[in-house]
């Protein structure tokens, strides 16, 4: 996937990762697992749950640093992330919530973040009257508020129904068909990683490994029903 | 408004034990504050008043400083909580009293031995209040302010200060009831002035009146500060949170 010649803007290399457990057995969570992914580009982790694909992430934006391998990041390297628990500042309102991470940012872009993730409304509302849906909208607003060279999303789909969890799928998409972010979406959602990846990695049980790396062909909105089921079946049978 | 009756059911039963204990041991409240009002208009009364205030003022500020910073310190560090903790155990069990007695032998008689004496006694306090704050604090927020590289400045208002204001108002509010009860103590023993002082005299010539003449504002004073300043603090700081039903 990493182009001849020139560096990818994101390079994984992880030879292997543990942690004591509380009972002082060493756990292996991560093993062997190297990928690149282009500027621009979707990446998608799938595996089962409870594999590694958290850690996979927190090693990946900086927050965990006790493994062997290397991680190679987007040069200038504005991270963004939208964690699983949304974590906005529960005191702020939504608009603060953005305007602290991303102080810069002009009215007319804000309005139009706002919109586009439907949260108008919600402008002024504390951060912890929102429902886990919209939160998540606030949290992927401040996420793309700070223009990411690298943009990490942590299950963004979990505990949301089925229409809410679609509703913020093609939110996404529209965003990051609208302003290519290099992006790093972590899912146990098949469908979803479908509908916004340009690979998909597959990892397996822990220790994790990576099984596969799927392209999606582009363009990848307007896949057939048949054509995203096959890709779900590859990914399967990889498993 | 049941505040007020509360007050009115308050006033009815000294009125009511006046009249059973007789004059000498619960002078009536209308001889008070005939009292109290003879003392204000000499002056006497404010500016004893004046004095005790300072007094709780510095020591409280100082206290409050000196342990909520400690108190994050040995929160947010093992180290430094350990090496803390039995000097924090042992000051919390050190008798008030002790802690007055020593101070005035070792530094003097002198303000900065009943000022430092009192906040000394608060201090404990404070640090442990503060302590579990910072030990309350979120990680998951912390992360979250390191992804997006927010500023000291913008981390230690936005994400630090809300989340230890409640501590911090716990703190005040036990450690203001404090202060002010051991600065009498601290005034009784070694002052000459205050209203500790003139509870001493008061106390000296069984002057009952003069004793309640004096007690009475000051809880007014501190009750007021309690109502105006300390609780709409905390719904200020409280205020994001949803009401409770």
């Amino acid at each position: 996937m990493s182009p001849a010649g020139g560096r990818a803007p994101l390079e994984v290399s992880i030879k292997a990762k543990a942690y004591l457990s509380a009972s002082g057995k060493t756990l292996e969570t991560l093993r062997e697992i190297a990928f690149a992914l282009d500027k621009g580009k979707v990446g998608a982790i799938v595996g089962p749950s409870g594999c590694g694909k958290t850690t996979l992430l927190r090693i990946v934006c900086g927050l965990d640093t006790r493994f062997e391998g290397v991680i190679v990041r987007p040069d200038s390297g504005r991270l963004a992330v939208v964690f699983q628990e949304p974590r906005l500042l529960p005191w702020r309102s939504v608009e603060d919530n953005i305007r602290l991470a991303a102080p810069g940012i002009e009215e007319a872009e804000l309005a139009k973040l706002l919109a586009t993730l439907g949260l108008v409304e919600h402008r002024r509302h504390f951060s912890n009257e929102l429902s886990l849906g919209l939160a998540r909208r606030v949290a992927l607003a401040r996420a793309l508020a700070v223009h990411p060279d690298l943009l990490l999303l942590d299950e963004p789909f979990a505990s949301l129904d089925a229409a809410t969890a679609g509703g913020l799928v093609e939110a996404i998409a529209d965003l990051v068909e609208a302003r290519p972010v290099t992006t790093l979406l972590v899912t146990h959602d098949i469908d979803a990683a479908v509908r916004l990846a340009d690979v998909i990695c597959v990892l397996s049980d822990r220790p994790a490994r990576l099984l596969a790396q799927i392209p999606i062909p582009r363009p990848r909105r307007r896949l057939t029903p048949d054509a995203e089921a096959q890709i779900a079946r590859q990914i399967a049978a990889s498993q | 408004m049941l505040r007020l009756l509360s007050l009115g059911l308050f006033a009815a039963s000294w009125e009511i034990g006046a009249l059973l204990a007789g004059p000498r041991n619960l002078p009536a409240p209308m001889e008070v504050l005939r009292r109290l009002a003879l003392e204000a208009q000499s002056g006497a009364l404010f500016f004893h008043l004046g004095v005790t205030l300072l007094r709780v003022a510095a020591a409280f500020t100082i206290a409050m400083a000196i342990g909520a910073m400690i108190g994050f310190a040995m929160g947010r560090n093992r180290v430094a909580d350990r090496l803390g903790d039995p000097w924090l155990i042992l000051l919390l069990n050190l008798p008030a009293l002790v802690i007055i007695v020593l101070a005035y032998i070792w530094v003097g008689l002198n303000e900065v031995a009943a000022i430092g004496a009192v906040a000394l006694n608060k201090i404990p306090n404070a640090i442990v209040t503060m302590r579990e704050g910072a030990r309350a604090l979120d990680p998951q927020l912390d992360e979250m302010a390191d992804v997006f590289r927010f500023s000291f400045a913008t981390r230690l208002r936005h994400v630090l200060a809300p989340q230890l204001a409640p501590y911090f108002a716990a703190a005040a509010r036990s450690g203001l009831s404090l202060v002010w009860k051991i600065v009498l103590v601290v005034e009784l023993l070694g002052r000459s002035n205050g209203i500790g002082f003139q509870i001493n005299i008061a106390f000296q010539l069984f002057d009952m009146t003069l004793l309640l003449a004096y007690a009475l504002p000051f809880v007014g004073v501190m009750l007021a500060i309690e109502t105006f300043v300390v609780q709409p603090f905390e719904r200020n700081v409280s205020r994001w949170r949803p009401r409770a039903a």
